[in-house]
């Protein structure tokens, strides 16, 4: 009796997963039938959607065909993100206005409420959107993603470079500064993109106790983006006891161009450092001034090749002047590392057609 | 690697131009991995009634630039394969394909590629790009290569 008992408990225990297994086997299947399918769908509903939007980008009235383009395809929003999405990314001008119309009045709630979405993926599709389509009111919703992870950050970055209104530079500024981990090489592409407006932000934060990682790309910026307002500020960190930060100052002050750098890049053409000389050198040679002749011969002597190169190059960039320099130093006995550099130079120049 | 051709069916002057003389209607090669930026580019210059043969990967594309001798090149730097520099620089060694015109459409702004795009003799365009400067910088191209009327057959 127990025996039977025993196999029919087998047997149904034995039914009972295969059924499971079955169901289990068939909820995948259909699962897999469906998301194909929605796929299918989709590509197809990309492709009819990709070809409307190009007919708008090419019509007479982009802004009237894109009102119509938005109420035709407003309820597919899912496909219209993605193709909103890689037409961002593709086009730049006056083409993107039909992109801004159609986001406005199919999207423009929808993405902002997604811009808190549990998913990594759908907060960095919207934010995406934003960063063309973004107006200042809105920078609110972004700011909160700058605690995101950091590909979301760097979009969510961008995007407020869209609105800079004084309130999102400041958060960004803000940011930067408090940053534990910066990507400088990110932050360096927003400060360029944002470009003079940052000014007085920079002035700020030049003026605070950050890391010399930190000072070291705002000076970098000043020069780079040409703010001679901040002349005073960079000059003040050519005597900082950071050797990078010297740097950093010399190559500003290069790119600033201000008569009175002359001076300060004399004494940091003596720098104990010879990274430290040999940017001051460069930059020496950028401002093409005649009195620099002096400095730079003395520099071409130096016993350290980066320096005794940049001297040589400056001294070409003088023109005529530099030039008959190089030649003397050529035809001397004296110093054979200065007379070879010189040398080298003057081959460049003839080689490059510049003599 | 996928390629698809133009769907217009090839007139008399494409043609002729098969039979080695110049051809009315302008044909360029595009090669370019991103579906996007191929069917946007292809859909402003079929606007100016530009024949564009389209291509996804650089070895591809070189072989069709070879084959199929376009009066234009509009290459993504970065395409798979075979890149958009190598792809110029491996054109400018064939004296058959020397002289053919080369826009390079790139995501690199960069100052080091620009220049030795243009000392290759390619065009530069940085994308994401405006597609009215596209279109006015290819019929350029295109015009100075019928005004100049260079014969790209091999000798």
């Amino acid at each position: 009796m127990s025996k039977t008992m025993l196999s029919i408990v087998v047997l149904y225990s034995f039914a009972y997963l295969l059924l499971l297994s079955a169901a289990l086997f068939l909820f995948i299947f259909t699962r897999r039938l469906v998301v194909e399918g929605r796929e299918r769908k989709d590509l197809a509903l990309y492709a009819a959607m990709e070809e409307d939007l190009l007919q708008v980008l090419t019509a007479a009235d982009p802004r009237g065909s894109a009102r119509a383009f938005a109420r035709k395809h407003r309820t597919h929003v899912r496909v219209l993100k993605q193709l909103l999405v890689a037409y961002r990314e593709a086009l730049a001008g006056r083409s993107l206005e039909p992109l801004g119309i159609i986001f406005d009045r199919t999207m423009r709630a929808r993405c902002l409420r997604e811009l808190r979405s549990p998913w990594l993926a759908t907060r960095l599709q919207n934010v995406r959107l934003f960063v063309d389509f973004s107006s200042p009111d809105e920078a609110v919703h972004v700011v909160e993603l700058l605690n995101d992870k950091p590909v979301v950050r760097l979009a969510a970055l961008n995007a407020l470079t869209g609105v800079a209104s004084p309130d999102t530079l400041g958060i960004i500024f803000e940011l930067f500064e408090k940053d534990p981990r910066p990507n400088f090489f990110a932050y360096s592409n927003i400060f360029n993109s944002l470009g003079q407006r940052i000014e007085p932000f920079l002035r700020a934060s030049l003026r605070k106790p950050l890391p010399p990682e930190k000072l070291a790309l705002l000076i970098e910026m000043a020069g780079r983006l040409l703010l001679r307002g901040l002349y005073r500020d960079v000059i003040r960190f050519a005597g900082h006891g950071n050797k990078e930060l010297r740097i950093r100052a010399a190559r500003s002050l290069g790119r600033l161009l201000a008569p009175a750098s002359f001076r300060t890049l004399c004494s940091l053409a003596a720098d104990p450092a010879w990274e430290v000389q040999a940017q001051a050198i460069r930059s020496l040679g950028h401002l093409k001034d005649r009195r620099t002749v002096p400095v730079l011969n003395k520099a071409l002597c130096s016993p350290n090749w980066h320096v005794r190169y940049n001297a040589g190059t400056a001294l070409a960039e003088l023109g005529l002047v530099g030039v008959l320099q190089l030649q003397e130093i050529a035809r001397q006995k004296e110093d054979r590392y200065a007379a070879d550099m010189a040398a080298m130079v003057l081959d460049t120049l003839v080689l490059a057609g510049g003599a | 690697m996928t390629s698809d051709q133009d769907d217009r069916t090839p007139g008399p002057e494409e043609a002729s131009a098969r039979a080695g003389k110049r051809r009315a209607v302008p044909r360029v090669l595009l090669v370019d991995d991103d579906p996007t930026t191929r069917n946007l580019v292809a859909h402003f210059l079929r606007k100016e009634d530009i024949v564009v043969v389209k291509s996804s990967g650089g070895s591809d594309g070189l072989a069709r630039a070879r084959s199929d001798r376009p009066d234009l090149l509009i290459v993504d730097a970065a395409v798979p394969g075979v890149n958009g520099f190598e792809i110029l620089s491996l054109l400018r060694r064939d004296p058959e394909t020397r002289s053919l015109p080369v826009l390079m459409l790139s995501s690199i702004d960069d100052e080091e590629a620009i220049v030795k795009s243009l000392e290759e003799g390619a065009d530069y365009m940085i994308k994401p790009f405006s597609p009215r400067i596209l279109v006015a910088k290819v019929k350029r191209i295109l015009k100075d290569v019928e005004d100049h009327a260079v014969d790209r057959r091999p000798l």
